[in-house]
């Protein structure tokens, strides 16, 4: 007959929360309470109010049980949860943030972080001062100097598809090519390959083209399907 | 979702700590560029504990030497404080870059950087091969060497870094020193760089607390030997170093292993622990090995305690008896070197799944293979399989030996829960697994299917095509 230990949390707002043990030991700050025995009466939480505290708890609560029970609760279910968890107002989510540190909470804060950094993904810097209200206080000069000091990362970068076409380009060569390539690719560049079954027209071609195709795709020109083609064709024997 | 807040900013009142957390989770193109928000966010970035530069991934069009003032800016303006880790991949090996590559490695160590990855390599997946490097960068020899040196004598890293970075860090309070790094790193990754026997004897002797050493591509690597002091080592991979002929290391606390390279005299000491193997061949035959019986040859000491097992090797005629794998769980095979699978490409493989009495998980990666006569002998029953519960088959296409096969196993594998077909290829890179589109997906998924209908009932519950 094990009863179950608690523990009493009160927030800056006086509210009080008991929650077991296990649950509140998922932040690390109350486990050093504990573990140093300074947890028998209530703990105060000064810089948490009632409202986040209770969310913490429902969060420490949810991924308490699913560690318990050898992960009965799949990873996804548990990431659908979280998702669904951290749509709250932005607001919430900076106390969230806030109080995960201070109670040091770590896949909560993992949590939150992931959500803004989210939130500034792929976004003008026009677009993220309006969505948190940041005020922009350089002057005209210093702005230019920041700009000027970090210029790459303010380049506007061309998403290009000729990466993907080049590479499908380098897939049916390498295809054909299977033997070359993978002799290429384990680097294997120190001593004399043999060839047995190609004779030496055949490999000056083989390597011609070759060269070529490199060159177009260092250039970064338009994919060159006829050369894949062409060699395609070449009567290969290795 | 439209998250209005009240006109606050709230963000920009958070910490440092905090919001640097948050800028280590975006590209380092978009971390840096948050310093343009406001005053308060100019030098927020300068505190982000993670920093990785990718050329192929975040700056395919950028020039190397571009990248290269990029990298070595950030470092500069970078406060060095609490950095975990530094990953560079690009391929420039014009040697104008090299001094600019000394100074990111002085300034990780420096730092006390966990995890340092450094790859030069030419290669990014199936594609990119960008030229054949005409010189390859070798790490400065006194990186890693401690001999006699002073506590904070880190002058031999200090005339790398320029005057700003220097500065820096003699001036800001924290303790730079080699000590730091020495016992801070647990992660070096190399790759296409140069290291010698001498340096990666002072890494094992000197970094106490690594615990994963990746080399690869490095061909002025020839011998390993530390066995006098046991390596707190988990993890050590070894791929293409062909100019390798011995690695004996005492590593007790040795989890994973992955090789790719010349059959070499392995003597990997006292590794009670040691439970994932993984071993890819290479294709050019001449003397290097291939093939399951290499893999038997070098490591079959190793197969009872194995709990993961994958390969990428090549398929042979005839097999000799493999010895008992009594602890594995997982084996995958990747046929990437099989361009034809044949019968006896199966029977060698299902002598291994045979000689792994609590195997619970099989996945057998075929790849682009093409369809063959199917001779080599017919794949008989050895008696049923009691543990195997899930299999996989990718690269599917219909043929008629991948469907014997997964006949094969639905008849003898007794305790079968699910057998998932899937379409796609997929391929080992290093110790990794990743996905290549399947050209002829819809036919691939037609023949499934109909593989599937064709099934008794309770057969084909377990299969599930995806």
């Amino acid at each position: 007959m094990s009863s179950v230990k608690k523990v009493t949390l009160k927030s800056s707002d006086g509210e009080i929360f008991e929650v077991e043990e296990t649950v509140a030991m998922e932040s690390q700050t109350i486990k050093g309470l504990i573990e140093d025995d300074c947890a028998d009466n209530a703990i105060p939480l000064p810089n948490v109010t009632g409202h986040i505290l209770s969310l913490v708890i429902q969060y420490c609560k949810e991924h308490t049980s699913s560690s318990d029970s050898n992960s009965s609760k799949s990873n996804e279910k548990l990431k659908a949860w979280d998702t669904q968890f951290i749509n709250v107002d932005l607001n919430v989510l900076f106390d969230l943030i806030m109080a995960a540190n201070y109670l040091n909470v770590k896949g909560l804060l993992d949590l939150t972080c992931q959500t803004v950094a989210d939130m500034i993904k792929e976004k003008t810097p026009e677009q993220i001062r309006a969505m948190f209200n940041i005020v922009n206080d350089f002057t005209p000069e210093e702005e230019e100097e920041v700009r000027r000091e970090n210029a790459w990362a303010f380049e506007i970068s061309l998403k290009n598809n000729n990466v993907v076409d080049t590479f499908e380009v380098e897939e049916s060569m390498a295809k054909e090519l299977q033997t070359i390539k993978n002799m290429i690719e384990d680097n294997y560049t120190d001593s004399v390959i043999p060839l047995h079954n190609v004779t030496s027209d055949i490999l000056e071609l083989v390597i011609e083209d070759c060269k070529k195709h490199v060159e177009a795709a260092e250039s970064e020109s338009e994919p060159s399907y006829s050369l894949a083609s062409k060699l395609i064709d070449d009567p290969l024997k290795a | 979702k439209v998250k209005k807040s009240s006109d606050e900013d709230r963000i920009s009142g958070l910490s440092d700590d905090i919001l640097s957390e948050i800028l280590s989770l975006l590209a380092i193109k978009e971390a840096v560029g948050t310093c343009i928000f406001s005053k308060r966010w100019r030098y927020v970035w300068t505190f982000m504990h993670r920093l990785e530069f990718d050329s192929f991934k975040d700056f395919p069009s950028m020039k190397s030497d571009s990248f290269t003032q990029m990298v070595s800016q950030v470092v500069t303006l970078h406060k060095g404080l609490n950095l975990h880790e530094l990953r560079i991949l690009f391929n420039s090996h014009q040697d104008n870059s090299f001094p600019h590559i000394h100074r990111w490695i002085a300034f990780a160590i420096l730092c006390g950087t966990a995890r340092i990855e450094l790859n030069l390599s030419m290669f990014r997946l199936l594609s990119g091969f960008c030229g054949h490097p005409k010189v390859t960068y070798a790490i400065p020899p006194d990186f890693f060497d401690r001999k006699n040196k002073a506590v904070d004598d880190i002058d031999h890293y200090l005339k790398h870094l320029d005057s700003n970075s220097a500065i820096l860090i003699s001036r800001s309070g924290r303790h730079f020193g080699v000590d730091n790094f020495f016992s801070s790193v647990r992660d070096l990754s190399f790759t296409q760089v140069y290291l010698n026997d001498q340096d990666v004897e002072n890494i094992l002797s000197n970094c106490t607390s690594l615990e994963r050493l990746h080399v690869e591509t490095c061909s002025t690597l020839f011998s390993i030997k530390h066995v006098y002091h046991p390596l707190k080592l988990k993890c050590l991979e070894l791929f293409k170093c062909w100019s390798m002929t011995t690695l004996e290391i005492l590593a007790p606390n040795l989890v994973t292993f992955g090789y790719r390279g010349p059959k070499i005299n392995i003597f990997l000491k006292g590794v009670r622990h040691l439970v994932d193997l993984t071993v890819t061949t290479p294709l050019i035959c001449l003397d290097y090995p291939k093939g399951i019986s290499y893999v038997l040859d070098q490591f079959s000491c190793y197969f009872s305690q194995l709990k993961v097992l994958q390969m990428e090797v090549e398929a042979e005629k005839a097999y000799r008896n493999v010895p008992e794998l009594s602890n594995l769980k997982l084996l995958m095979f990747y046929g990437e070197k099989c361009s034809k699978i044949e019968n006896s490409t199966l029977i060698g493989i299902t002598s291994v799944i045979m000689a792994s009495p609590v195997l619970h998980r099989f996945e057998l990666h075929l790849f682009r293979h093409k369809p063959c006569t199917g001779s080599g002998g017919k794949l008989i029953s050895k008696g049923p399989h009691k543990y195997l519960k899930e299999v996989v088959l990718s690269g599917f296409k219909g043929l008629p030996i991948e469907i014997d096969f997964a006949t094969y196993l639905l008849d003898n594998a007794i305790a079968l829960e699910k057998m998932e077909i899937i379409t796609s290829y997929i391929y080992l890179l290093g110790r990794r697994w990743c996905v290549a589109e399947n050209n002829n997906e819809v036919h691939s998924r037609k023949q499934a299917q109909l593989f599937r209908e064709g099934l008794a009932s309770n057969n084909r519950s377990k299969i599930v095509v995806s």
